[in-house]
């Protein structure tokens, strides 16, 4: 259904979001340092916020995670980007295995395709190629590089270079990986990530996530629940309590709500 | 099987094309015969084609062994006419062909001096007289008719050339006289090139070849200054490019690439060739050096002349740009995207990735998607799986939602669902009986979400519904 007041709207509430809290209007050219998420707890924990000009690990909790894993990496690019354009690169594999990106969907979350470039590279080796490419430009907000499985053009030296383009430019790098070895990968955070139940009582809410800082947090690893308002594409801790009715033995009980819509 | 070319020796020995394999066979039992193969026939003919493109970029392929070569202009460079003829003459034989040549006024007679006469030039509104000698042949008629003329004593073009039209092209049609004038020079023929032309070329050529990595930087900056300046004059910027190197030995290489706006910066342009280089998987090898390199702009398209922007966001999508064209080159054009938005309720039509170069700002508006609530849960996944993936299901009722599923092996419980959100197929577009969706969100016991639709109502479409797994929440 179009709703034209819609895109005004969001519009003047990315005009509202560079007012500082002093008052002072940051232009689009130069954002803060740090790019708050909007838990209090975890962007203290961050310093201030996720590191803008930097290089973040993500990789899903477990197999299965891959989703949630894509979605949080988006909603930190839609925090670090502040206005700016996002270039998304995928591997041809990835998307056999997870889907195409998805218009409507990406919307729905908060991320106006119109700012998404994004490439479909043929192997892990384009994959960093493009990725450190992207990196070098300025006018870049994020770039979310995600490479399929662990193979082995990804090493040490590969992700250093664009934890230095990352730094040189100002272009925050997001590197989401599924599977394979662990690596000490060189960034300023690494994160695991895995989908958290909604808190809605009938159907599927707000995106969710559990999520553990495994790395650059100053309390050591530490781990958060959060969803993401789509709408005002902010961070907000996960509503505890009220979740699921559970059965006697822990086991959620395979009595469905749902809601009839339509 | 039968004989379809030999070479000088297997002519002297009377081994004709046409001839069956046996005979030929019974003449000469020790004669070496290699199957034909066109296709690697006509490749060879199109990489000599883009050799010769060395002496114009008007390069046409006539039938299975000629190149026509519209020279118009392009002889001075060689000392005239003569000179071109020998260098083109030299370079073919030296890469182990015959070749026959031949420039006259018109690509017909052209052709047919050089298949059928002496070859040579053909001084300029000599045409007639050139092919008058030549066989009847020449003209290209079929058989039947070929030799009902010889029968009349036609031998020779001179032979029809020299009687009444109107009789002859009773008898032989009106192609036939068609055939003549074009032969004869009456009537102008134009070439068809193999390739379009390009809007506006720059080109270098090099006494000695150059192959030094620094002197091919060098000229390729004058090469894309001098274009630059030929489309400043015409107000026009390129969108799509292309590069030649001519190698002494007569190898060709042509390298494009595409922009997504229209260019002329000569250091952005070479940056997109940098680029398509860097990528290649068979890298440009300059041999003994090349002598010539061109560089044009095969598509153009008027240049807006921009000042430099106050607002910031302009100067950001003219550098988005830049980038895009750029991986364009280096990983392909089509492999760079954008998601491009379609009026539908068709889900997998919805939205579609195209290439980022070709797409318009108005294909790119999702905004009827945008999220209006705070709390509003998003009503489509974050990624597409298309074609949606068969689910076995468990629901409690046919026409309710599903308790179970398994995808991929893996069994998930439903804990939460939302829907029926009911799709009809698009009847103008999809076949008939295409069934009607009810697409649930779910979510399973680990809190994943995913997007689900039985398809076809059950009880007024089906009995027994199939589910399919649509889509990937966050």
């Amino acid at each position: 259904m179009p709703r034209p007041g819609a895109p005004a709207l969001a519009a003047l509430r990315s005009a509202i979001d560079r007012i500082g809290k002093d008052g002072s209007v940051h232009a689009l050219a130069t954002p803060p340092a740090r790019a708050a998420l909007g838990l209090a707890g975890l962007d203290a924990a961050l310093g201030g916020g996720l590191k803008r000009g930097a290089f973040h690990a993500l990789r899903p909790a477990k197999p299965g995670e891959e989703p949630a894993a894509t979605g949080f990496a988006l909603a930190c690019a839609l925090r670090l980007a502040a206005e700016r354009p996002l270039l998304w690169v995928r591997q041809a594999m990835a998307e056999r295995e997870y889907g195409l990106p998805y218009g409507p969907g990406l919307m729905g979350f908060g991320l106006d395709p119109a700012r998404l470039v994004t490439i479909e590279a043929a192997d892990a080796r384009a994959v960093l190629k493009a990725a450190e490419e992207a990196l070098h430009c300025k006018a870049l907000g994020a770039v979310l590089v995600e490479p399929w499985g662990m193979p082995k053009a990804v090493d040490l030296v590969a992700l250093r270079r664009l934890v230095l383009a990352a730094e040189a430019s100002g272009v925050s790098a997001l590197f989401l990986r599924s599977g394979g070895p662990e690596l000490a990968d060189p960034g300023a955070t690494r994160w695991a990530i895995a989908a958290h139940p909604s808190a809605s009582a009938f159907g599927p809410g707000l995106p969710a996530f559990r999520v553990t800082l495994e790395r650059g947090g100053q309390a050591g690893p530490q781990e958060w629940m959060m969803e993401w308002c789509c709408e005002r594409r902010v961070f907000r801790p996960a509503p505890s309590g009220a979740r699921l009715p559970l059965s006697r033995d822990g086991q959620a009980e395979t009595v469905t709500p749902f809601r009839r819509a339509g | 099987m039968v004989l379809v070319a030999g070479d000088e020796q297997a002519h002297a020995l009377g081994l004709m094309p046409g001839m069956t394999l046996a005979t030929a066979r019974a003449l000469h039992p020790h004669g070496h015969v290699h199957e034909a193969d066109p296709d690697a026939d006509r490749a060879l003919l199109h990489a000599l084609a883009d050799a010769a493109e060395r002496y114009t970029p008007l390069v046409g392929v006539v039938g299975e062994d000629t190149l026509i070569l519209d020279i118009t202009g392009a002889a001075h460079l060689y000392g005239g006419e003569e000179g071109l003829l020998n260098d083109a003459r030299e370079r073919i034989a030296a890469r182990g062909f015959h070749i026959r040549t031949a420039i006259a006024g018109s690509p017909v007679t052209a052709r047919a001096v050089a298949l059928y006469g002496a070859g040579g030039i053909i001084a300029p509104s000599h045409d007639a007289e050139a092919v008058q000698s030549l066989p009847i042949a020449a003209l290209g008629l079929d058989a039947a008719r070929r030799a009902s003329l010889e029968r009349l004593g036609l031998k020779r073009i001179g032979d029809c050339a020299s009687r009444p039209r109107a009789p002859l092209a009773e008898r032989f049609g009106k192609d036939f006289i068609e055939k003549l004038d074009a032969l004869t020079g009456r009537v102008e023929t134009p070439i068809s090139p193999r390739r379009s032309l390009p809007a506006c070329i720059a080109e270098r050529r090099f006494a000695e070849p150059i192959g030094h990595e620094e002197d091919v930087r060098r000229s390729l900056l004058t090469l894309a200054a001098d274009l630059k300046r030929i489309l400043e004059k015409r107000g026009e910027g390129a969108r799509a490019l292309e590069l030649a190197f001519f190698r002494a030995d007569g190898a060709t290489r042509i390298i494009s690439v595409e922009t997504g706006r229209p260019l002329r910066d000569p250091q952005t342009l070479l940056r997109l060739f940098r680029e398509k280089l860097d990528g290649l998987a068979d890298p440009l090898d300059p041999g003994f050096g090349f002598d010539a390199i061109r560089l044009s702009a095969r598509r153009v398209e008027n240049f807006a002349e921009t000042m430099t922007s106050l607002d910031a966001n302009e100067d950001f999508e003219a550098e988005i740009a830049a980038l895009v064209d750029r991986l364009a080159a280096r990983f392909g054009a089509r492999r760079v995207q954008r998601l491009a938005a379609a009026d539908t309720h068709s889900p997998e039509r919805a939205s579609r990735l195209v290439p980022a170069q070709s797409v318009g700002a108005l294909a790119l508006d999702f905004s009827a998607f945008t999220p209006i609530e705070e709390d509003a849960a998003p009503a489509r996944p974050i990624r597409l799986i298309e074609p949606a993936e068969r689910i076995d299901v468990l629901a409690e009722v046919p026409d309710g939602p599903p308790i179970r599923f398994r995808w991929r092996r893996v069994l998930h419980a439903v804990i939460r669902a939302d829907g029926p959100e009911r799709i009809a197929p698009e009847w103008w577009r999809t076949p008939e009986g295409t069934a009607t969706r009810d697409y649930y969100r779910v979510e399973d016991e680990n809190g994943r979400r995913f997007w689900l639709y039985r398809d076809g109502l059950y009880d007024r479409e089906t009995s027994t519904p199939r589910w399919f797994l649509h889509g990937l929440f966050a």
